[in-house]
């Protein structure tokens, strides 16, 4: 079915239609999660206040097309009221546990890179490489531009190349040749 | 792609663990069943902006109103501590309205002090407590603006602050909205629940000037349309258009802009907001290009458009370690830079340089500093310009230790001007 009638069905109140649209974000969901809380269980937590919050507010979205960036509002605020009240910062070693030791390795480096920008930069660029989320979507959750997002994201992505560049490591992770 | 980057698509694409789609799916079958709206209810359009001013109903949080100053510890105005040459100007110009509007934001008293208008942005100021461990709470990034109590429809803010040592955060936000009155209510709330509510009154003050330029100039596919340049008393504003092929957009799309006066003085840039659509296989854009505010208004204003290049090549660092004397970091082709001075004041490092060569727009904010830990300190402001001696200053978050702290500064490529797309736009001075 196509989805913006599921949309419309879920805003007219079809129980059964919303369970869907849920289902069909629920990675997307969890991905975003995950780039403000480390834990599983938080995510867990702020995608279930997430769902119970959009069921009630449903009713008066107005333009089913915007469902997704209005969900992952909604749960980017439960996620950044979690992590306030747990001053939840990511722990380093919990990053690379599900990946191979070297590639646990790897990640780290990548993630400590973060710890170097400013949140709101960290938090678009990691939304950015997040599959199913759009420039497009991106502009629509931060309510600018597609041109605007696109501009943060190369200054962002530049500022963090000069961070690696500062590494010895640094010109085998510009260029990908980590061999 | 680069590596780091394939390495951060992998860590945030994740597969989902089974104990959340359990959670996800144990939510989704206990949801109550709902009465269905009848069909055929209309709903007009709304705007991305206001389509998030939905409001979850949670009868659990009571709503707090803003109350008079009056009962308030005098915690003074948060414009005194912005970093903002708009701001600092606005007050010297007996610009701005005082108030004193509190709010509790999670248990946090917020103050609002200020507002200033001048005819391009609102400027509100606010005092925040903070404690130290939670610091202050990122209150304005998760608020709606009204005004005289109706939602807008696009509008772009940004804001900044300092921690005072007494406990309190200042604060200040920069909005613009378009097509405002001279005076009205500007309202800020949550985008969800109805914890707490403000109305501050904002009062346009202060002349300013729109000088109507409506040139076209064209470079190959690339058009650019001039159309206003307005002197406010905060702000010096640009009005223009561009258009290009669809398939130039990640080269165009980040076209910057340097403009001098007729003495060669770069006028810095401040902010900038703008749309764009695709129509016909062309990129339609439209921006309002904001610099720092000008004391006096020049003869003459010549706008060149340049793009650099994409830092795919390797960046060259240029680090000198500060020993209390002048030194000078080369910025390889674009020119140098010389730091005068390195002060530290309660809160805030300065640092005090002027520029050698031609991009100075871009040269200037390309400075920074590192401890001997190797933490930065960056600037998130515009430099300080002094006319009268030529030098800028860039304030800091302050360097705990200034000796042997490092001055950094990176090699520049030559900027792309594109001096077809040129325009030297003269003003009388009426």
């Amino acid at each position: 079915m196509n989805s913006l009638k599921t949309v419309k069905k879920a805003i007219n109140g079809c129980k059964k239609s919303f369970g869907k649209v849920i289902e069909e974000h629920k990675v997307t969901l969890y991905r975003v999660s995950r780039t403000i809380l480390s834990d599983d269980q938080d995510s867990a937590d702020a995608i279930q206040e997430t769902i119970l919050n959009a069921y009630e507010g449903i009713g008066k979205l107005r333009e089913p097309c915007y469902f997704k960036t209005w969900l992952i509002r909604i749960l980017i605020n439960e996620c950044n009221q979690i992590h306030r009240k747990r001053k939840n910062i990511i722990p380093i070693e919990q990053l690379g546990e599900t990946s191979t030791e070297e590639q646990g390795f790897k990640e780290l480096e990548v993630m400590e890179l973060f710890t170097s920008l400013p949140s709101t930069e960290s938090q678009l660029l990691k939304l950015y490489y997040i599959e199913d989320l759009s420039v497009a979507d991106l502009a629509l959750l931060y309510e600018t531009s597609e041109n605007t997002i696109k501009t943060r994201l190369r200054r962002t992505r530049e500022k963090l190349r000069r961070i690696l560049f500062q590494s010895e490591e640094a010109e085998l992770w510009i260029n990908g040749n980590n061999n | 792609m680069d590596q780091w980057e394939q390495q951060l698509k992998k860590s945030v694409n994740q597969s989902m663990p089974e104990n959340v789609d359990r959670t996800i799916s144990d939510t989704l079958s206990t949801l109550p069943a709902r009465k269905t709206k009848q069909k055929g209810v209309m709903y007009s359009f709304i705007s991305v902006a206001s389509l998030f001013l939905i409001i979850i109903s949670m009868s659990l949080f009571s709503p707090s109103f803003a109350s008079s100053m009056k009962n308030l510890p005098i915690v003074g105005s948060a414009f005194e501590y912005a970093n903002n040459a708009g701001i600092i100007k606005g007050a010297e110009e007996g610009l701005v309205t005082a108030i004193g509007e509190e709010v509790t934001i999670d248990g946090n008293t917020v103050i609002f002090t200020d507002t200033l208008y001048d005819g391009s942005q609102i400027h509100i100021g606010y005092m925040e407590e903070w404690d130290e461990e939670l610091g202050h709470r990122d209150f304005p990034v998760n608020v709606l603006f009204t005004v005289n109590g109706r939602d807008i429809g696009s509008y772009g803010w940004g804001g900044t602050g300092e921690y005072l040592d007494d406990g309190w955060y200042a604060g200040t936000i920069s909005i613009r909205i378009p097509d405002l009155p001279d005076s009205f209510k500007l309202g800020i709330k949550p985008f969800e629940r109805n914890a707490w509510s403000v109305e501050l009154p904002v009062e346009k003050k202060g002349e300013s000037e729109t000088i109507m330029v409506n040139e076209v100039k064209e470079s190959g596919e690339l058009s650019l349309s001039y159309n206003t340049v307005t002197f406010h008393p905060t702000s010096t504003a640009i009005s223009m258009n561009s258009s290009y092929p669809e398939e130039y957009d990640d080269e165009f799309h980040r076209l910057d802009y340097h403009i001098v006066d007729e003495n060669g003085r770069i006028i810095q840039s401040t902010s900038a907001s703008g749309s764009g659509q695709v129509k016909n296989g062309l990129y339609l854009n439209e921006y309002s290009l904001f610099y720092e505010p000008l004391k006096e208004k020049p003869k003459e204003l010549t706008i060149t458009p340049f793009l650099f290049g994409e830092t795919d090549n390797d960046i060259a660092f240029v680090r000198a370690p500060w020993k209390k004397e002048e030194v000078t970091l080369s910025q390889g082709e674009v020119g140098s830079v010389t730091v005068h001075d390195v002060v530290s004041e309660e809160h805030t490092t300065y640092i005090t340089y002027t520029l050698e060569g031609k991009h100075a727009s871009y040269q200037s904010q390309s400075l920074w500093m590192e401890d001997q830990e190797g933490n930065e300190y960056r600037s998130y402001t515009t430099p300080h310009y002094n006319e009268s001696t030529g030098e800028y200053r860039l304030a800091f978050d302050k360097v705990p230790v200034l000796e042997d702290s490092l001055i950094v500064t990176v090699e520049l490529e030559t900027v792309q001007f594109f001096d077809d797309l040129l325009i030297t736009i003269p003003f009388s001075n009426d």
